[in-house]
């Protein structure tokens, strides 16, 4: 193997990575919060989708229609709180993961009836489907685009949580929610937040996800929040940082079995992919980065 | 201090009085059930059986551990599959699957010998995804299965030389009738009331309530969640073997998320801790598929033309998980049983010394 091809395939796999690990911000903001790994997550991204589509066809134009997709991700990322979880905050961790489960066929189905459950095409401005040349290596666009945006949006993400009141009282509370409550933060408030930002990031990652496959179908997600997940069990269930090194390890991962494996081979990545994520937690439930104990 | 558990004499009796009402009661519906004539609703009520056992299965897990499991339906998929390789007529397999091990490629079982043979096979893979799975702990366990779910998937999607990919399998013989559907759900209720009954199911029991006092008092953490994770396995595999029977085609979607929604639902609904429990959450939902059925295909009532809701039936499913976890998190039944009153009057009877 040449070293560009070595090199392509770093570009390719930190440009994946990115977007894995935006996406898996947002699901492990609400399990650190809530202690919720949220089903419902990938259906976030679907509704970034099918409102970009709604949009789109009535000749709203792309980056417009993706500010609204971001915002109905958000929305609708607040709503299944106050509807699905916010009732159910004395329950066991069985019955929320049972609730974000139904929230996710919810969601699938009403949009296979307002809408239809037969796929739908949106157009991507061709701006983000051509590839620059940078000495030898070639990049697209849309990666860059992906690599950049994710990386701004972690860093006021991360400025947003050590400098801001509320930000400071989210960590606060993904530290240790009863003595987060006992100091003042208030309990609903915080969790509301959470989802929004989870929501948020479900949009922004929702936006780069569509634009990579250009389509869209009632069971679109799926695939995100698999990855997501992966991504938060490698990276430590819970931590923020983990799960951003998470997504990183897994896009690097599959971009390593995708190039090792012999063809035959390759349909297994997904399945090897999760083997990992059950060594990690049988070796140690934590995860790999483990969440700092203050004595 | 070891604290032993025995047998309860108790505990013995409500296990066989509840098996005895609840088989009573469903030979009495499966009874009425050929009197309309009706092929499908015989289809119908056959796959109710079946799925009914596969959902006590599943509870014979996740209610005594109190552990949440989205993987049964891999074991689901490993009995189904098996018994499709095995009951498949060598000439059909020659076209259908050319690259199937020869081992496998001449063989064809009776109906019996093929469930024996799924029920071995989910008990040997439970064992092995088992003695992983249950060192971790409690909500760990539960996210491993959902990553079991999406591997099985995963493998049966792929491995095309046995399964046939996402193209599916066809031609598995049709051995399976009301009957033998209805004496697999009562086997299996026995077995699951026994299992809750007995000593090990009880200190699955207790380290459901409490797993750290539960240790403390000697129960083998590890043991007695792997000894309920392999039963409900083999339970699961058999009943997989029995659903391809009556099924006789189907292809890996039938093992995916779809319907582990379906089957967690009848739980959920009906109730987690109890046998009886699974088969009225069963029933419940298959009661509301069926009426939800028609509209879903669009219709017109009178002047009314009411549009295609596809999805509907989930919709209406996910609606009522969401209702019972809210107003009834414990599900319809809690962790009652069935028991007809009719033992009541009979003590009572003997009490007074009339009998």
């Amino acid at each position: 193997m040449t070293v560009e091809l070595i090199v392509q395939q770093v570009i390719n796999a930190l440009s994946r990575g990115s977007l894995y690990a935006l996406l898996a911000l947002g699901l492990a903001m609400v399990y650190s919060v809530l202690g919720l790994m949220n089903f419902a997550y990938g259906e976030l991204v679907t509704v970034t989708g099918y409102t970009m589509w709604f949009l789109m066809v009535r000749g709203i134009s792309f980056p417009v229609a993706a500010v609204i997709g971001i915002v109905a991700a958000t929305v609708v990322s607040l709503l299944t709180e106050l509807t699905a979880f916010h009732p159910l905050r004395r329950a066991s961790f069985a019955a929320i993961l049972f609730s974000s489960f139904a929230v996710s066929v919810i969601i699938q189905n009403l949009i296979r009836q307002l809408i239809s459950p037969r796929p739908r095409g949106i157009r991507i401005p061709a701006a983000l489907d051509e590839v620059v040349r940078l000495g030898p290596f070639y990049i697209g666009v849309l990666s860059l685009v992906t690599f950049a945006l994710s990386l701004a949006v972690m860093i006021l993400l991360v400025a947003f949580l050590q400098r801001s009141r509320w930000g400071i009282a989210l960590r606060a509370a993904a530290a240790d929610f009863e003595v987060a409550r006992l100091v003042g933060v208030r309990a609903n408030r915080i969790i509301a937040l959470s989802f929004v930002i989870s929501g948020l990031l479900a949009g922004i990652g929702g936006v780069l996800w569509v634009s990579r496959i250009g389509g869209m179908t009632p069971s679109m997600g799926l695939t995100p929040v698999l990855r997501s997940f992966i991504a938060v069990v490698i990276g430590g269930l819970g931590t923020l940082r983990g799960a951003v090194v998470g997504g990183f390890v897994l896009a690097f991962l599959e971009v390593a079995l995708h190039v090792l494996l012999p063809s035959w081979a390759r349909p297994f990545i997904d399945a090897l992919s999760l083997v990992v994520v059950v060594v990690i937690l049988y070796i140690s439930p934590e995860g790999l980065i483990r969440k700092e104990v203050e004595a | 201090m070891k604290v032993t558990v025995g047998w309860s004499h108790r505990r013995l009796a409500d296990a066989v009085r509840a098996w005895l009402s609840l088989s009573i009661l469903l030979a009495l519906v499966c009874g009425t059930v050929p009197i309309w004539g009706n092929e499908y609703l015989m289809d119908t009520v056959t796959t109710f059986l079946i799925v009914s056992a596969m959902v006590v299965a599943w509870q014979t897990f996740m209610g005594n551990s109190g552990i949440v499991s989205f993987g049964h339906v891999a074991f689901f998929a490993v009995g189904a599959y098996l018994s499709a390789i095995l009951t498949i007529p060598p000439e059909i397999k020659e076209v259908a699957l050319p690259s199937l091990p020869p081992m496998f490629q001449q063989v064809q079982l009776g109906s019996i010998a093929t469930v024996i043979a799924a029920a071995t096979a989910g008990g040997v893979v439970a064992v092995a995804i088992g003695l992983a799975f249950t060192r971790m702990e409690g909500n760990a366990m539960g996210i491993a299965t959902f990553a079991l779910l999406v591997m099985m998937y995963s493998l049966i999607l792929n491995w095309e030389s046995v399964t046939r990919g996402g193209r599916g399998i066809y031609a598995v013989p049709c051995n399976v009738t009301l009957t033998s559907a209805l004496i697999a759900l009562v086997v299996v209720a026995g077995v699951a009331l026994l299992f809750k009954a007995s000593p090990t199911g009880l200190r699955l029991q207790a380290s459901r309530d409490d797993p750290l006092a539960a240790q403390a008092l000697g129960v083998h953490l590890m043991a007695v969640r792997l000894a309920g994770w392999v039963l409900s396995a083999i339970i699961m595999a058999a009943g997989g073997s029995l659903w391809a029977q009556t099924v006789l085609a189907f292809g890996p979607s039938s093992f995916y998320f779809r319907d582990t929604f379906n089957m967690l639902a009848m739980l959920i609904i009906g109730g987690q801790a109890s046998v009886t429990g699974a088969v009225a959450g069963c029933a419940l939902v298959t009661v509301i598929s069926e009426l939800f059925r028609y509209p879903e295909r669009g219709m017109t009532i009178g002047f009314i033309q009411i549009p295609e809701l596809p999805g509907l039936v989930h919709l209406v499913i996910a609606l009522l998980i969401m209702g019972t976890l809210i107003l009834r998190p414990s599900g319809l039944l809690g962790s009652r049983e069935l028991t007809f009153p009719a033992w009541q009057w009979l003590r009572t009877l003997k009490k007074r010394r009339l009998i």
